[in-house]
């Protein structure tokens, strides 16, 4: 199934793109794209202790099961105000 | 007035928002950009979000106000973008019947802000820059 990801901040830049479409397995969780992830873009492990995840606009836990179409996105940490 | 925007802030637009007749009191918070960084002089900031979620989560702040001080006027305005020093980022105001519960209900807003809204700010000075954390 595909599902898209979307970069912000620091991750935007570390990664080089907004937004990346992914095939994954079903039963896919976050946790197992941050994985994927960190192969292709190795200055990303350094951060792998920092990040929360949003699905869909809504915060989750690492281990959500993920589903076709959804939007991913790793959040780093927060700096507004 | 719950959003993100990439204009300039007028506080006075936003305390606007949350009078009424039957309120004693506004209390607003304005957070602006600060010079330094320890020694470091600070050029500008550059802020980045994630639009969509960050205004769900203005809502979701704004109805947290609402069950724990049954207060309905909350506007918070975050600006995004390129910032330079002395420019307003972000402007919190709560009307409320007396003082005590909007002084409450803003720091609560900004405190909350802090912690879920997904909004992210860049230092930038002379010679280098940083995500800040």
């Amino acid at each position: 199934m595909k599902i898209e990801l979307r970069f912000f901040a620091l991750y935007r830049e570390t990664v080089g793109k907004e937004q990346i479409e992914m095939e994954v397995k079903e039963g896919t969780t976050p946790a197992h794209v941050w994985r994927e992830l960190c192969q292709d873009f190795p200055k990303l492990v350094d951060q792998s202790d920092t990040w929360k995840v949003a699905v869909n606009g809504e915060y989750v836990d690492p281990d959500f099961t993920l589903r076709e179409g959804d939007e991913l996105t790793f959040i780093p940490p927060l700096s507004g105000g | 007035m719950l959003e993100i925007t990439e204009e300039p802030i007028d506080p006075e637009l936003v305390t606007n928002e949350v009078r009424r007749d039957t309120y004693g009191a506004v209390v607003s918070f304005v957070g602006m950009v600060r010079g330094y960084r320890g020694g470091e002089r600070i050029l500008y900031l550059e802020h980045d979000a994630y639009k969509d979620m960050a205004e769900r989560k203005l809502r979701q702040i704004a109805d947290e106000i609402h069950t724990r001080w049954n207060l309905e006027d909350v506007a918070i305005c975050h600006r995004i973008g390129r910032l330079e020093v002395g420019e307003t980022i972000v402007v919190i105001a709560v009307g409320a019947p007396h003082r005590w519960e909007a002084f409450e209900a803003c720091q609560y807003a900004i405190d909350r802000l802090k912690e879920i809204v997904p909004i992210w700010k860049k230092e930038v000075w002379d010679g280098g820059e940083a995500w800040v954390k």
